[in-house]
Parts: structure tokens; C-alpha cells; sequence
């Protein structure tokens, strides 16, 4: 919570940036350009102009962000810019936050470019404890349905002197998801995407118990983006490239239960597809003549979901119900339906019945690694108790069921 | 269930009765249903009559499968043999004429007028063939005839409403003096049989209708190859003898019917035996037809009067005639009435047999080209085309052509076609076929298009078979495969050869 | 019911290959779906209907060599046969080839595209159409053994060509 500047963010939070838990590292990846075609293909429609909210949390933690030009004030100035640029948005308003929101009237350079601890200081509010959980409801509830809020923090939790940090730490949690629930109620379209990134930070750091410490080192911060899905992808699909690729990791969710387009691929096996769901059901299933394997093939469009090609790409992201087939995913080869993914599956013997494979929602790996549990001191690359507020997020967006959707083909 | 007792005496009298034969075979009506023929001859040997009794029994097998009760008329009129016999032999057996009367047993007195009375050649005349045209001798030995038990048979077969026909020429030995003896004999009441009972139906005889045909000089005999007494320019004078004699008969028969032929044809001079084969002749056709014309239930006006006691009020005399005096006979030369009496039935039989095969080739025989009656494979459209018409399958299949009474068929068949054949080989020539074509439908002469159907699309034989896939079908399951088959080709040729006025 | 011609022809599918065969199923490139008429069944009910037609006159036409007692042998039956067949597989090639010809078949049928969109070989050639054009020959004779089966029965003439 407490500031430091923010940088540049590069414009490849589509989707492709940081490995959402493969092998569990925090990896800097390279976007996928081939994903990045996904979103490209999304036109900008113009009957939906929304408005765009950005809100800088200016409490006292965030001071050393904005110390001297930071990478967090560069990513921020830049990002927002090109905000401006694509015209997506008639309205982009300034806020900063803290137990309140403070509007901003003037220009972006001074809203953040230009920002130092003092005029930061001076922006007011009430800049000492603030809790992240009502900090989240404020932006929350000012973000109707044709509006995207973009929520800057340090994302620290500052349970204070007393607290029972633990409990602190889970009752966070359960408002966060409260508070989410209840916005997810009135809008139930709404998407999170929540982006770690990384600013050199130059000034006091306050751990659990609001005890400072100078540090002049790279401290994560966290830029939320919340709205209406439809209106996330067209922010997402176009803010351009930037070769300065900030964002280090990401989590995205939205409400699951929702219906692909998906079809079987024809000529990936040896089978026939159904007459009447020629896309859903085949029939006559039998041993390729080359290799004596059981195979056939769906391709799919899981471009709605905000997810990464690695998050896409992994099994583990993924259940199957029949398991009596194998299966592994690739990205789907160019077509005009507008697939992105192919799933490939076999077995040595034909089984007939219902094959389900299952789009999970998980909490990526990263989380857990950045999360810091004790909060005791800054460490590198962690911040404490911000697993709490993904899960608290996520949980909402999960409550009844963890799947985003299901892929059913019936072999007959 | 009337039956016509029919007498053909001598050679003409079988030779007449082989054409009624062939007439009936070919399906013409008749107004009886029963003929029976008998035919009285001493000579026994006689090629006509061995020819004769065969067709006649052949007709018999086969007339038990056109029974049908369907449209067949083919062989429709029964045949009936009097205790199955055919001739009506003579019971003395004596070779001479003159042991015959017993001369030698004679006195002197009778011996000396037996002597003034017949030549010495007459006397030692041998009389197994025949009598050589001495109508003389032959009223006398003809007087054997009550004595046989054939005429036994003939009275005890006789029922109400049978009618006598009697066919004898008035020229020959046999027949001319066997007619007035006959119908004497048939009309004398009480008389007995040969134990000396009396005949128990002879009243009926008495009083049945009575016909008679005489026929007149219609061929020559050519000059002589071997000894006989039968010279052609004596005829005449017997003839106008015999007339003379039959004046008698007046009011003692029903109807009398004359036929004779101005132009003839010479014909091998035979005695008799074996050798005497003389051939069909249209004459005889039509005294055949005057058979016919008696027991013709719509004639029964003008042939029969009677009074109120049933005796014979008065004779009925018809002659027959045709259109023109033409050396060679078609259709269109026959009156009307015989048109529509014969034109079918010939030529229906005609295409029948022809369909089964038989038809008339030049052949070289002994280095003269002559015309025979052959039955041809080329011509054999039954034998061809049994295996793939649906007439034919399933019903008329392998060995139906085995079965006795088509093999007598057949063998019907192939005389019918050589009796037509013979009388066309006369000087007075009935040939209303060409008797030579291989065609279905163009083998009747003149103008007689009418009446066969024009059968299009179909051509030739394939008209027929058409016709036979139609009508197939249509025969009574019930029947026979054999009348079945006859049932069959009369509708079919009936449909295809439909002659009207 | 509306698939039966279809899969009479699928049992020549070897033949004529399976993306023609999609393509006659009336299989749809763009939406995936076989939306498209089924081609199986106008060309079956044409096939059916012209083999009817010989079938018929062979046995009750009254013109020419038609029901005739002179071609009832089951070599003139045979020849019809062949010859209805020869007509039928010129229905079937023409029409197959002139849908080719005219790019009536949909391009994920024709043809395997790489990613580039780019031709790396075809998926139906000409001789598939004659390969189906010789099917609909040998569906046109099953077709014609059918009708004769049912309507020999009545013919005047030909009762009994075949005999079955």
C-alpha cells in the first residue's frame, strides 16, 4: 500500500506475459504472437464506449514508487498514454485512493509522471492504514457496467500492532471475496485481471506491524483492472506492443460455465462424423490403419477467457472424465473458424460414450511464489498476504463451480 | 349328347372320312358331338383305310386332352369306335368271287345261270381286294353285311336323336353298290343278329335322320401297270348306271348330297392292297363338309321334313359349288357359307402346326426335286422358345413333347400339313396356303388380310409368342398341363386369325 | 430415412474418397455442419428413377425391343442393366465434375492448406468424380436388380428375366 512509482507497463499484459505456474517459476516469458493474433481479431466496437477509472492508491506505502523516476511512474505514464491513444474510451478519469477517492483534473504527466513522495503527499485523503479490502469495494462499486477500473497498489496488507496477523490475513480474504460476490451479483460479466510488475522503490517499507524500514530496492506492485469482460478484451486487444515487457506475471478470471466454439477436426482420425452433430458426435470410431492407435481431435476457441497460451497449454489446467483417452493440447493451426487450440486425444482400444475435458480455473502457481506469509520484512519479489486477496478474489468468481467450461463430444 | 353314325364305304369312303378327320381336328363346328365312323370294305389292305384307322385313332388320344371347358374347339368333336373297331369287316372271308357264292356247290341249272350272268373273269375274281368296280358283285356279297357283330354293337349304341350318314362313291366297286344296300338294311325293321335275335334299338334306326353323299367321278385311273379290271372310260357309264339305281332311294333318306369334279387328276393305277394311295382331293374336303352340313343344327329346317307319322315327306338334294371353275382353289374362290365354315379352323390348325415346327421343304429324292413335310429345327419356334416364354415355363417344360397325346398331336400335325400338301398336287388344286413360308402371319393367299390380326410391335413369331404370354394367364389352372396347351393355342390363334365376312 | 441413399453410396466410399463424399453429404466449410443439400439423395432418387425407367420399359413398354418375346433372355435383361448403369455413371460424373469445375465444393474439402494459407496438396481430384461416376454405376445396377425383382412379375414377355 504504500507507493512507490510505478513504470511503464508494456503493453503484452496480453495475456502471453509471466508463466502461470508450469513448472512453478517466476518467468519473465516473451509474449506468444501467435496469442497475440487471438486478440488482435476482437474490432473494437464502438457501440460500447466505456469509461476508464484509474485509481492510484496514494497511501504512505506507496511513497517510494514515485521517488525520482521510477520504472512505476515510466510504465504507468506509458500505459495510460497509449489508453488515451487507441480511443477506446471517450473518458479516462484519474482517481487516487486510499480511505477515499480523490479525483484528479489534470493531465496524466501530472497525475503521474511527474510525481514525487510530497506532491504525492499532497494529492490527500487519509494516507495512513488502509485497508486493501475496502479499498477493493470503493473501486468496486464505483465501477458500473460500462465502466473499467484500473486499481494501482502495492497490494501490502497492513494488519497493524495488534492484530492477530493470520486472521487478519484470512478475514481480508473473506470480505475480498464478499465484496466480489456482490459486484459479481449486479455484473456478473465482470473480469479481473490482476498484473504483478516490478519498480525500483526508494523509500520507507511498513510491514505487518506499520514498522517502517528505509530500502532502496525492486518491490513488486499489483495493477488490477476490473470491468465488463467484453470491455477487458478490447482494452486488452488494443493497447499495442511495447518492447519493454513489465508485467512479470498475471492471474485473470472471469465467471466459468460458459460455451466455446469447439468442433471435432475432421480427418484426425479414422471415424465419421455424426450426420446430424457432425461437430459434437462422431460414430464408427475405429483404429487409425498406420499406427493401431485409437485418435481423434477438437479444436477449440478458448480466446473469451483472458487466459495465457501456458495456462491454455497445460493439462494440469485441465480434467478429463473419460480416462480411458490421453490427451495433450496444442495450438490450433490456422483456420477461419477462429480456433485456437487443438486437443489431441488416443487410446490404444475404442471406447464409446461421453468424452468431457474441462477448462479449470486455478490460481496460478506465481501466487503462492510471491506471496509472503510472515510480512515481517520486504522480501525480494514478495508481497505479504497478496495470495490472500487473489483467493479472496477467486473465490468469488468460483463459489459455485471451478470450470470454466466443458468440451463434450459423444463417440457413438 | 347326340351322336352321327358315319358309313364310308370303299376307299372314297375312307378317304372322306380322313378329311372330316382333319376338318374336326382343326376345330370346325360341329352339330354333334360324337362321330362315329365306320368304314365298310372287304379289302383290308387298303392303304387308305390303314391310313384312315390310324389318324382316327390318333384323334381319339388326343380329343382327351382338349377337353377344357374353355374356348378350345381343336379335336373338340369325339370320336367314338363301335367296340373299338373302326372296319366293318365282312364275315366270309372266301378269296373268289365264284366260292363265294358257292358255285361249286351249285346244281347245273344254278351253275349254268351263275355262268350267264357273270364273265368267267368275274368268277375267278379274287375278291380280298375289292370289287374292281363291278357294282354287280358287289350287291350281292354286300348282303353279308347283317350277319356281323359290329351292326350288333351299332344297335346297341344307338339312342334317340342319332343321325346316319352314309359316304360312298358312285363309281368304284365297294362303294357304289354298298350305299342302297346299307341304307336298305338300316331301314328294314326286325332284323336279327347273328345268333338270329332281334336287334333290340333297331326301331330307333329305322327312324333315324338319314343323310348320304354320293360321290361322282372326280379322278381318272391311268393306264394299267399290273393285271385289273378298273378302266376310267367305263365310269361314266357306271355311273349313269348306278344313278338309275339310287332313283329308288328318293324319300328313304333325308338329305342327298352329290358332289363330283369335271376336272380331274389321273391318278396310279392300283388295284388295290397295299399300293392303292390316292391322294387327298378338295372333293372330298367337301364332301366331308356335307357331313358337316347335315347335322348342322341351323340347316335342320331344310334338310329334315318329315311328316306327322316321322316318315320322310320328301328329300332334300344339295350339290356343292364354288365361286369360280378355277384349276386352283384359294379362300376367295369358296362361297360365303364355306368360307366362314373352314377359313378359321384351317388356318388356325395351320399356324399351330406351324408354330410346333412342321412346314413343307423341297427335297431332292432320288434326283426329282419333291416336296415333303418336315418338321425343321430352324422352324421348331417351340422348341426355341419353351425355355424363355412365360407361357411356356414352368408348364410346358423338358419331355412335355414326349407325352403321348402330343407326340400323337404332333404326329396329327404333320399329316394335316401333308394332306393339304396332296391337295394342292391335284389337277383342280386347293391351295389357300402357301404352305411354304416360314412366316407367322402371311401364309394364307388372297385377300384374306382381314383376317389376321396385324400384331404390332411385334414381327413374325414373335406376334405369336406375344400373343401367348397374354393370354397364358388366362387358362383355368385347373386343367391339365396337356389341355391346357391346346386350350391355349386355340385362344391364341383365334385371337390372331379372326376371319369375318 | 433420409440418410438410407446415403449410406447405400458410402459403401463405395473407398472408391470415391471421403471429402467428396462430405462434400455430397452436403458437409458446410464454413459452418462445419452438413447444412448443404444432400446431394446423395438427389442423385440417388435420379439414379433410382432412371433405373426405374429402363426397368419399366424392359418389362412393359410396348415399342420397339421392349417387353418382346424375342429379348426375355437374361442376357437382353443384362444389357439393359448395363446400359441404364452407363447412363447413370454419366449422371454421376457429370454432375460431381461440374460442381468440381465450378469450385462448388467447399476449399476445406478440395483442399490441405498450411498455416500460411497455402495449397500443400489437393483433397479431391477429376478421377474422383469418375471413381464415382463408376459407384453410381454399380449402385444403378443394385438399384435396377431392386426394381426388377418388384416389377417383373406382371410383364407379358419378360416374367421370367432374370429368374430370380
Amino acid at each position: 500500500m504504500n507507493g512507490n512509482p510505478l513504470f511503464v507497463l508494456a503493453s503484452i499484459f496480453v495475456l502471453v506475459q509471466a508463466s502461470c505456474g508450469n513448472s512453478g517459476q517466476l518467468e519473465n516469458r516473451n509474449k506468444n504472437s501467435e496469442v497475440l493474433n487471438h486478440q488482435k481479431t476482437l474490432a473494437i466496437d464502438d457501440s460500447y464506449r466505456p469509461t476508464i477509472n484509474v485509481y492510484i492508491e496514494n497511501s504512505g506505502s506507496m511513497d517510494g514508487y514515485v521517488k525520482g523516476v521510477t520504472e512505476f511512474e515510466q510504465t504507468l505514464f506509458s500505459y495510460l498514454t497509449d489508453i488515451r491513444i487507441t480511443g477506446i474510451t471517450d473518458s479516462l478519469n484519474l482517481f487516487y485512493i486510499n480511505s477515499i477517492i480523490i479525483p484528479f483534473k489534470s493531465d496524466l504527466s501530472e497525475f503521474i509522471e511527474r510525481l514525487e513522495p510530497d506532491t504525492f503527499r499532497a494529492r490527500g485523503g487519509n494516507r495512513g492504514v488502509t485497508e486493501i479490502s475496502n479499498i477493493i469495494n470503493s473501486v468496486l462499486l464505483n465501477t458500473g457496467e460500462k465502466d473499467i477500473s484500473i486499481l494501482v497498489t502495492d497490494g501490502v496488507f497492513s494488519p497493524g500492532r495488534d492484530a492477530n496477523a493470520l486472521e487478519y490475513l484470512k478475514n481480508q480474504q473473506i470480505r475480498i471475496r464478499d465484496y466480489m460476490a456482490s459486484h459479481l451479483a449486479r455484473n456478473s460479466e465482470t473480469a479481473v485481471v490482476i498484473y504483478k510488475l516490478s519498480s525500483n522503490f526508494n523509500g520507507r517499507y511498513f510491514n505487518r506491524y506499520d514498522a517502517p524500514s528505509i530500502i532502496n530496492e525492486s518491490r513488486p506492485y499489483f495493477i488490477w483492472v476490473i470491468g465488463n469482460l467484453r470491455h477487458i478484451n478490447q482494452l486488452i486487444a488494443s493497447i499495442p506492443d511495447r518492447t519493454e515487457k513489465r508485467v512479470e506475471n498475471f492471474f485473470t478470471i472471469i465467471k466459468g460455465n460458459r460455451k466455446v466454439d469447439y468442433a471435432i477436426k475432421r480427418g484426425s482420425g479414422n471415424f465419421k462424423l455424426d450426420r446430424s452433430n457432425p461437430k459434437t458426435e462422431i460414430t464408427k470410431l475405429k483404429k487409425d490403419r498406420r499406427t493401431g492407435k485409437v485418435k481423434f481431435a477438437i479444436d477449440a476457441n478458448l480466446s473469451r477467457f483472458l487466459l495465457s497460451d501456458d495456462y491454455l497449454l497445460d493439462p494440469n489446467n485441465y480434467t478429463l472424465n473419460n480416462s480411458n483417452y490421453k490427451f495433450s493440447i496444442k495450438n490450433a493451426v490456422s483456420n477461419p473458424h477462429g480456433y485456437t487450440h487443438t486437443f489431441e486425444f488416443n487410446a490404444d482400444n475404442v471406447h464409446k460414450g461421453i468424452v468431457i475435458i474441462m477448462l479449470k480455473s486455478q490460481i496460478p502457481q506465481w501466487v503462492e511464489e510471491v506471496n509472503d506469509e510472515i510480512g515481517l520484512t520486504a522480501i525480494e519479489g514478495k508481497t505479504f498476504g497478496i495470495k490472500h486477496q487473489i483467493h479472496g478474489v477467486y473465490e468469488a468468481f468460483t463459489f459455485n463451480n471451478n470450470i470454466y467450461t466443458d468440451i463434450s463430444i459423444n463417440i457413438k | 349328347m347326340s351322336k352321327l353314325y358315319v358309313f364310308g364305304i370303299g376307299g372314297t369312303g375312307a378317304r372322306v372320312l380322313k378329311s372330316l378327320t382333319m376338318l374336326l381336328a382343326a376345330g370346325v363346328d360341329c352339330g354333334v358331338d360324337t362321330i362315329v365312323p365306320v368304314i365298310i370294305d372287304r379289302d383290308m389292305s387298303n392303304k387308305d383305310l390303314s391310313r384312315t384307322k390310324l389318324l382316327i385313332e390318333d384323334y381319339i388320344s388326343v380329343n382327351r386332352i382338349s377337353v377344357t371347358n374353355g374356348r378350345n374347339k381343336f379335336f373338340k368333336t369325339k370320336f367314338s369306335l363301335l367296340a373299338g373297331n373302326l372296319c366293318l369287316q365282312l364275315r366270309d372271308n372266301t378269296q373268289r368271287f365264284e366260292d363265294f357264292i358257292g358255285r361249286n356247290t351249285m346244281t347245273t341249272e344254278n351253275k349254268a345261270l351263275v355262268d350267264m350272268l357273270f364273265s368267267e373273269k368275274t368268277l375267278k375274281l379274287d375278291m380280298t381286294e375289292g370289287f374292281q368296280g363291278n357294282p354287280n358283285i358287289g350287291s350281292v356279297v354286300l348282303n353279308q353285311f347283317e350277319n356281323s357283330n359290329v351292326f350288333e354293337a351299332f344297335a346297341n349304341d344307338f339312342k334317340q336323336g342319332d343321325k346316319i350318314f352314309i359316304v360312298s362313291s358312285i363309281f368304284g366297286g365297294t362303294g357304289a353298290s354298298g350305299f342302297p344296300l346299307l341304307r336298305k338294311i338300316v331301314q328294314t325293321p326286325n332284323v336279327n343278329d347273328a345268333d338270329g335275335r332281334n336287334l333290340q334299338n333297331w326301331g330307333l334306326v329305322n327312324k333315324a335322320q338319314i343323310g348320304a353323299i354320293s360321290v361322282l367321278p372326280y379322278f381318272i385311273v391311268g393306264q394299267s401297270v399290273e393285271e385289273s379290271q378298273v378302266d376310267s372310260d367305263t365310269f361314266i357309264d357306271k355311273t349313269r348306271a348306278a344313278l338309275s339305281y339310287y332313283k329308288t332311294e328318293d324319300k328313304r333318306i333325308d338329305t342327298m348330297y352329290y358332289i363330283a369334279d369335271k376336272r380331274t387328276t389321273t391318278y396310279e393305277h392300283h388295284r388295290g392292297g397295299d399300293l392303292q394311295k390316292n391322294n387327298a382331293h378338295f372333293v372330298e374336303m367337301a364332301a366331308a363338309m356335307a357331313i358337316l352340313d347335315f347335322v348342322n343344327p341351323e340347316k335342320l329346317a331344310e334338310n329334315i321334313n318329315r311328316d306327322n307319322e316321322d316318315r320322310i315327306s320328301q328329300t332334300t338334294y344339295k350339290e356343292f359349288g364354288i365361286n369360280a371353275d378355277k384349276s386352283e382353289i384359294t379362300f376367295s374362290d369358296l362361297a360365303d357359307e364355306t368360307r366362314k365354315l373352314i377359313v378359321n379352323p384351317l388356318s388356325r390348325f395351320l399356324l399351330f402346326a406351324k408354330y410346333m415346327g412342321y412346314t413343307v421343304v423341297k427335297k431332292d429324292i432320288n434326283g426329282r426335286e419333291e416336296l415333303i413335310v418336315e418338321k425343321i429345327n430352324k422352324n421348331d419356334i417351340f422348341k426355341k422358345e419353351y425355355k424363355h416364354q412365360p407361357y411356356a415355363r414352368n408348364r410346358f417344360s423338358d419331355g412335355f413333347r414326349s407325352v403321348d397325346a402330343i407326340k400323337k398331336l404332333e404326329s396329327i400335325q404333320i399329316r394335316y400339313f401333308e394332306w393339304l400338301l396332296e391337295m394342292e398336287d391335284q389337277n383342280r388344286k386347293f391351295s389357300p396356303f402357301n404352305l411354304l413360308s416360314a412366316n407367322c402371319m402371311d401364309f394364307i393367299k388372297g385377300n384374306m388380310g382381314s383376317a389376321t390380326k396385324k400384331g404390332f410391335p411385334y414381327k413374325n413369331w414373335a406376334i405369336m409368342d406375344n400373343e401367348l404370354n397374354s393370354l397364358a394367364p388366362e387358362i383355368d389352372r385347373a386343367l391339365e398341363t396337356e389341355n391346357s396347351f391346346l386350350e391355349l393355342f386355340y385362344r391364341v390363334t383365334e385371337n390372331l386369325i379372326n376371319y369375318k365376312n | 430415412m433420409e440418410v438410407i441413399l446415403g449410406n447405400i453410396y458410402c459403401w463405395f466410399e473407398s472408391l470415391f474418397g471421403q471429402n467428396l463424399a462430405e462434400y455430397l453429404w452436403g458437409y458446410n466449410c464454413e459452418t462445419q455442419v452438413y447444412s448443404g443439400k444432400n446431394l446423395f439423395n438427389s442423385i440417388g432418387l435420379i439414379t433410382l428413377g432412371v433405373s426405374l425407367v429402363f426397368v419399366f420399359a424392359y418389362y412393359y413398354l410396348p415399342l420397339f425391343f421392349f417387353n418382346h418375346p424375342r429379348t426375355n433372355r437374361w442376357w437382353n435383361w443384362l444389357m439393359l442393366l448395363f446400359i441404364a448403369g452407363i447412363v447413370n455413371f454419366v449422371i454421376g460424373y457429370a454432375w460431381t465434375i461440374n460442381d468440381f469445375l465450378n469450385g462448388n465444393i467447399g476449399d476445406c474439402l478440395m483442399y490441405y492448406r498450411d498455416s500460411d494459407g497455402n495449397i500443400i496438396s489437393n483433397l479431391i481430384y477429376k478421377r474422383d468424380c469418375w471413381l464415382f461416376g463408376l459407384s453410381n454405376f454399380f449402385i444403378s445396377s443394385m438399384f435396377f436388380i431392386f426394381w426388377s425383382i418388384i416389377f417383373k412379375w406382371w410383364s407379358r414377355n419378360c416374367k421370367h428375366s432374370p429368374c430370380f
